[in-house]
């Protein structure tokens, strides 16, 4: 249930951005920002607001997924830029999760002994 | 029984298709010719933390911030980074909890010289390695505390082992795999070794822009110093200025900035508000007449235009007022 609400609300905040950002004029006047201007100079596309929300709350239900509670994954996108939080939304899926040494172990052992067996490499001769 | 080889098959045909792809990728590549010039460091008094089941993330961030001066254990930093389900952390997952510890993520150029240049300033470099295959990966974050170019051998805070000396080559060849990718922790004020402007001020923008630390100021201050040609940095430094509320120092940034590139359009639209901030209209808009007519199809053109028509606005009420007041 109460996910349920947190959703909704999401859900009614993006609603408000999407109908606000329609009055918006074309026309932003105002400071332009060093995020934007240094985008500009390395010529990467802008973010615009709505996008942005629409990215995080994606990013937001697959961090949920995979086992963050609502309010730390929040904690967690809030520490990204605009361009990070697209590119997690594209690609979190395929994106390297690196867990350790430890767990490698068996897939490396795997790898040798196909190896071995294959006859590429000859480091069990002695067992 | 029938399960167990079926598995056993299963996994046996899927390496076979793995290394007909991979080719001979077993070898490890070859050393850079520069690697034999790079200096020997040693950064032996790193923090280090064994990692626990799938913790690598959060041990080798934990080494790499208590080395800048941040106290934090891995435990605090599972909680930033780690994925359940993914048994594992994201790269950029790093990157936000490294900014959440007040530290400004910063990617290193892939390549070995810019790891060496790195420990040089006393940084240690956190990397990702694919210890398994491309087919078949098995991803693992560990910190570079060592280089050593005679022994041809890099040595590693990673996993459960401290001060693990690896053969440079079987290094290279792992850290290929994971696109070479490798950050430093940075305080505010800190610059990385390398000499890339725009990726640093898009570092410290990211930074500012999730943090709002004020101690970013430094940074920017340190960047004009080591770029002065660089209109970037001069405009960071200025923008930043601006948002803190320092006119003056956010004007004579700009200034710097436009002396060095007289067409950089941000700069020229955000003088123009600092000058109508301060009452001198016909100084802003001559400004930004002045830009508009440099390049009529850039895109911060129409930026440009909405400024003027405000600042136009601006004038208009402020004569409006005035004319009020003398009658």
């Amino acid at each position: 249930m109460k996910k349920l609400n947190a959703k909704s609300i999401t859900y009614i905040n993006l609603c408000v951005l999407l109908i606000t950002s329609m009055w918006l004029p074309a026309l932003q006047a105002g400071m332009i920002d060093i995020q934007t201007a240094v985008d500009h100079e390395l010529a990467l596309t802008q973010i615009d607001r709505v996008q942005k929300a629409l990215n995080q709350q994606h990013v937001q239900e697959q961090l949920e997924m995979l086992g963050v509670d609502p309010a730390n994954a929040q904690e967690r996108i809030a520490a990204l830029s605009s361009e990070e939080i697209a590119l997690l939304d594209q690609r979190l899926q395929e994106m390297p999760a690196g867990s350790g040494a430890l767990e490698v172990i068996g897939v490396v052992f795997l790898v040798l002994l196909i190896l071995e067996l294959v006859g590429v490499i000859n480091i069990f001769q002695k067992i | 029984m029938s399960n167990r080889i079926g598995a056993a098959g299963w996994y046996f045909s899927l390496l076979c298709l793995g290394l007909s792809l991979q080719g001979c990728a077993f070898h490890s590549p070859p050393l850079p010719a520069e690697w034999i010039q790079l200096q020997k460091s040693q950064l032996t008094d790193t923090a280090f933390f064994p990692q626990k089941k799938y913790q690598c993330g959060p041990a080798s961030l934990a080494s790499l911030l208590q080395q800048s001066g941040v106290t934090i254990t891995p435990d605090t930093l599972s909680r930033q980074i780690y994925l359940p389900e993914r048994h594992g952390s994201l790269q950029l997952e790093l990157i936000g909890a490294t900014r959440r510890n007040n530290r400004i993520p910063y990617r290193l150029q892939p390549n070995l010289s810019a790891i060496a240049r790195e420990l040089q300033q006393h940084r240690p470099v956190l990397v990702l390695q694919n210890l398994g295959l491309r087919s078949l990966p098995a991803w693992h974050y560990a910190v570079v505390i060592g280089i050593d170019p005679a022994l041809s051998t890099i040595t590693l805070h990673s996993g459960t082992t401290k001060n693990l000396s690896m053969d440079a080559g079987k290094f290279l060849r792992s850290w290929d795999l994971a696109e070479r990718w490798g950050i430093v922790a940075l305080r505010p004020g800190e610059l990385p070794a390398d000499n890339n402007p725009a990726a640093f001020l898009k570092a410290v923008a990211a930074y500012s822009t999730v943090t709002n630390d004020d101690m970013v100021v430094k940074s920017y201050a340190n960047a004009v110093k080591r770029w002065p040609k660089n209109h970037l940095a001069w405009f960071s430094y200025a923008a930043n200025a601006q948002m803190s509320g320092n006119h003056s120092l956010a004007i004579q940034n700009y200034l710097q900035a436009l002396r060095i590139k007289p067409d950089h359009l941000p700069s020229i639209n955000n003088l123009s508000l600092m000058y109508a901030e301060t009452g001198k209209f016909d100084q802003a808009l001559k400004l930004l007449n002045e830009g508009l007519l440099l390049y009529p199809d850039h895109d911060f053109i129409n930026r440009l235009k909405a400024t003027q028509k405000e600042i136009m606005q601006m004038k208009h009420r402020t004569q409006h007022s005035e004319e009020k007041l003398t009658s």
